[in-house]
């Protein structure tokens, strides 16, 4: 009765700079490395052919390099939650080893399966292979978040220790005793399907150019570092880094200051005069000349004529007037973050909330889309958003604005200038009011005292102040 | 309390229960029980008016129906017109949009029983059409208020521009006519338009405070001229380029005018080379400050590089700029030159050609600044050290997009960050993009 072991392949599909599959060999009689191919994510229609033959080729290779280390590529359908109770028991499985996955999704998933792990007397080994870091280190030694800019994070990972090399890739001497059982119908139990056994239509199909799996990516991956050319394709997307990147442009994450506005007019200008770029990829395009590449829209028609390309007929008109979306969408990040931050002055930066060294880079309240955020500050004011999944927040006009003391700077010459703005917040979406609520005229915030002298008022606060100022 | 208690318990009245505890026990809700009850006062639903007023202040709209829905009495204080001054109208489009929309039945209820107690009121719509005309619908109704807050709000694209300006200006009508003290209005992009003005200063001149009507294009110079010549009370200003003049200015500076307190001004582009903008006189901004000498200048710009020309060629009040597109080099140095009261200057976009001198001039004639926000630009780490040594620590916002700051020969820009904490006296870094 040897001691045997199961590798979980996830995202590291490679026998080199593996940690996890190194540390679970040793010691084992047996291993057996898998994958878990869940039907749901096949039938999804978001992910596309390409991405799923890229996947496919990868376990291919898989199979292949392990074939040479005489074992095996075990793929097994279903859900880990289900599939895991079962080879325990059936493998006798004394050892489970992962790389450890960093995204939310993959926590919660990793979470279940130690539980049942654990209730199956299986040890789990866990090693950080995908990142260069430790993600929880790198939090730790920056005070419990996550840094923001790529400075601070060359900062933090200059005072760690150096990184290890990558541990040896997995050979027939490294893999010693270690053995794989592999029953004569594996290819019909375990092996990797093809596209055409997921349900995908191949008629058709061109070659692939970037093929996967990780001898193509080693050989790949010299060429690179002999040519320095770089490739960008999005086959390997990053799920960090890709949803930093759409949250950062969008705002809804970090509260990063939101004046920068990219026009793509301006920026194509700027950046490439002559439109090279332009001209290289939409060919519809070359006959205009550099003055009217980037906003062929305003060319003269003798212009679009001269260059056989009638905007609207041979090439589509725009699908905004930048300058009145980028306006109005500067006044709608304002009304937010005027919401978020209380604040009421009437600089545009200062209203990113806390920002207390006026960097811009503050706001470690990150936040979704969707979730309201429970009171601004000190004022509760009426509920907010209570269950309702209301993302407005509720301002706190009336809690705050008649202080001085928010703390938050008044920029301007007059410090009382804010005050008078229309009496819900210059904010002009905030309210006290969320579907149909009344405000409630004084006395609404649970947990701060109206002044006295307002207590006896039920008008607004901005009009009050004004009569006693 | 106890008193009330020991009175039940004596009392003979009630057959058949002889235990004083009982007695106590049920006196409280005496009515239930069929026992008379010589005590109302014991009685939740018989606390005072005001009392009751005075907790459902703290309630939201909801628990406050259902509040009332408890006994007669607590449904007459849910009705207490000091818990409908305010309310805020939202409509959207459930199959559009993701929004909550106030209910209709609520709606109707609000204007039978309560128009009249309404004083603070906003419509916050979406981007359809439908929204904004029902906005329209109930302003229309709302007759015998005295409205002294007006906000029309669109949550994303202008939906009050698709209103018919004929429904619309009869909706604003009813509401300018009626209030009579209206002192805030916030109604951007939407078809206001001249004869509508003349409606609000003809019944509202005296108390009108505050009027916030940023891109509104059926406005002409002479309407909003009309606005500044009979509101001398108007603190608070917002509108678009082409209608400012050296009128308003002057009007606004009169000596009936109370202090002006902020002016935001939107300078937009329609077409690019195809808007001439006007010029205003040195001496028209000049009267403006010297009337309000405290008051606040804010202008947006979302222009092309070359629509500058007509802008800051003399001394200029402004206090807060904006730059939502590129802006020149040239711009940039009129605005070191001309700009003496500048607290806030941001530029989301220039060039290649670094910023150096314009930066280190604004560092010297701008000495209110104290806001900084550069995207898509170039300074070198240099000329950047100068001129956040010239403005030291009254440079409380500092954005500085990492791609911004070219590294030379004096400064890395790990040196630079170290160095400009130091001038500024507290941790700062550039601002970074991420990488994809």
């Amino acid at each position: 009765m040897g001691v045997n072991a199961v590798h979980w392949f996830r995202k590291g599909l490679r026998l080199h700079d593996n940690p996890a599959l190194r540390e679970c060999i040793q010691g084992a009689d047996t291993v057996r490395c898998v994958y878990i191919l869940d039907p749901w994510f096949a039938g999804s229609s978001n992910v596309g052919i390409n991405r799923w033959r890229f996947l496919l080729q990868c376990l291919e290779d898989l199979d292949a390099n392990l074939r040479k280390l005489n074992s095996r590529l075990f793929v097994i359908r279903g859900q880990p939650a289900d599939v895991f109770p079962r080879l325990f028991k059936e493998w006798n499985i004394a050892k489970l080893s992962i790389e450890y996955d960093s995204e939310p999704f993959g926590k919660e998933r990793d979470a279940a399966i130690k539980k049942l792990a654990s209730e199956a007397g299986v040890e789990v080994i866990v090693r950080i292979s995908h990142t260069l870091y430790d993600l929880d280190k790198i939090i730790e030694l920056n005070g419990g978040q996550p840094p923001l800019t790529y400075k601070r994070f060359q900062t933090l990972i200059s005072r760690m220790e150096p990184l290890e090399m990558p541990v040896e890739t997995i050979t027939p001497e490294v893999m010693k005793k270690c053995t794989t059982p592999v029953s004569d119908d594996h290819d019909e139990k375990y092996g990797v399907p093809s596209l055409e056994e997921l349900g995908f239509d191949t008629d058709g199909l061109p070659s692939a150019v970037w093929p996967g799996g990780e001898t193509e990516a080693l050989t790949r991956l010299e060429r690179h570092l002999e040519r320095k050319v770089f490739e960008e394709l999005l086959l390997d997307a990053d799920w960090s880094v890709n949803a930093g990147s759409w949250m950062w442009l969008s705002c809804s994450s970090f509260f990063q200051q939101f004046f920068h506005c990219y026009c793509p007019v301006g920026f194509g200008r700027r950046t490439d005069p002559n439109g090279d770029y332009i001209r290289r990829y939409l060919p519809v395009l070359r006959g205009f000349p550099a003055k009217y590449i980037y906003d062929p829209w305003n060319a003269p028609e003798s212009i679009q004529k001269a260059a056989k390309c009638i905007i609207g007929v041979n090439y589509p008109k725009p699908m905004v007037n930048h300058a009145e979306a980028s306006r109005l969408n500067i006044e709608r990040m304002k009304q937010i973050y005027q919401q978020l931050s209380r604040y009421r002055g009437l600089g545009l930066l200062a209203t990113v909330p806390s920002n207390p060294n006026g960097n811009g880079n503050g706001g470690l309240m990150g936040y979704s889309p969707g979730e309201s955020i429970s009171g601004c500050g000190s004022t509760g004011g009426a509920q907010l958003g209570a269950g309702d999944g209301h993302s407005v927040v509720q301002s706190c006009a009336l809690g705050d604005s008649h202080t001085g003391t928010s703390g938050v700077q008044q920029q301007g010459y007059c410090q009382a200038s804010s005050i008078l703005h229309y009496a819900h917040g210059d904010n002009q979406q905030s309210h006290l009011l969320q579907a149909g609520r009344t405000a409630l005229g004084t006395g609404i915030s649970a947990g701060k005292r109206p002044n006295p002298e307002e207590e006896t008022q039920s008008v607004g606060p901005k009009v009050q102040r004004q009569s006693t100022n | 309390m106890k008193r009330a208690r020991q009175k039940v318990a004596a009392g003979t009245e009630t057959p058949g229960t002889s235990q004083t505890s009982k007695k106590q026990k049920t006196s409280l809700h005496g009515s239930e029980f069929g026992e008379s009850d010589p005590c109302p006062s014991m009685d939740w639903g018989s606390l005072p008016h005001h009392v009751i007023l005075r907790v459902f202040q703290f309630l939201t709209l909801v628990d406050r129906a259902r509040a009332s829905s408890v006994c007669r009495r607590w449904n007459e204080v849910f009705h207490i017109p000091d818990l409908w001054r305010r309310f805020e109208f939202e409509l959207s489009q459930p199959a559009t949009s993701y929004l909550k929309s106030t209910h209709p039945d609520l709606i109707q209820q609000i204007i039978k029983r309560h128009a009249d107690h309404l004083q603070y009121v906003s419509f916050k719509v979406d981007s359809s059409t439908e929204s904004a005309e029902a906005a329209c619908d109930i302003l229309s109704q709302l007759v015998n208020c005295s409205i002294k807050t007006l906000g029309l709000i669109s949550t994303a694209k202008p939906s009050f521009m698709n209103v018919s300006k004929a429904h619309f200006a009869s909706a604003l009508t009813v509401v300018f006519v009626n209030s009579k003290s209206l002192s805030s209005i916030k109604i951007d992009d939407t078809p206001l338009d001249d004869p509508s003005l003349k409606v609000l200063v003809a019944n509202n001149s005296d108390t009108l405070k505050l009027l916030k009507m940023s891109s509104c294009p059926h406005v002409s110079p002479a309407g909003i001229l009309c606005v500044a010549d009979q509101c001398h009370g108007l603190k608070e200003l917002a509108l678009n380029y082409y209608i400012l003049s050296d009128e308003l200015l002057l009007a606004l500076s009169s000596e009936k005018h109370v202090d002006l307190e902020h002016l935001r001004i939107d300078v937009v582009s329609e077409n690019p080379g195809q808007v001439q903008f006007h010029t205003i006189k040195k001496q028209s901004w000049d009267a403006l400050v010297k009337h309000s000498p405290k008051v606040n200048i804010v202008m947006y710009f979302f222009l092309y590089e070359d629509e500058f020309d007509a802008f800051f060629r003399e001394e200029t009040p402004v206090t807060h700029l904006y730059f939502g597109r590129a802006v020149s080099k040239a711009m940039l140095g009129r605005i070191g030159m001309n700009c003496p009261r500048l607290i806030e200057l941001v530029v989301c976009a220039n060039g290649l050609q670094p910023l150096d001198d314009e930066l280190i001039q604004i560092a010297e004639r701008c000495k209110n600044l104290t806001a900084m926000g550069l995207g898509e630009c170039e300074v070198t780490c240099r000329g950047f050290i100068e001129f956040v040594k010239m403005c030291g620590g009254r440079l409380t916002q500092l954005s500085i997009m990492e791609e911004v700051l070219i590294p030379d020969s004096d400064y890395s820009l790990d040196r630079l960050h170290m160095e400009v904490s130091k001038h500024l006296g507290r941790m700062w870094f550039p601002d970074m993009m991420p990488t994809w």
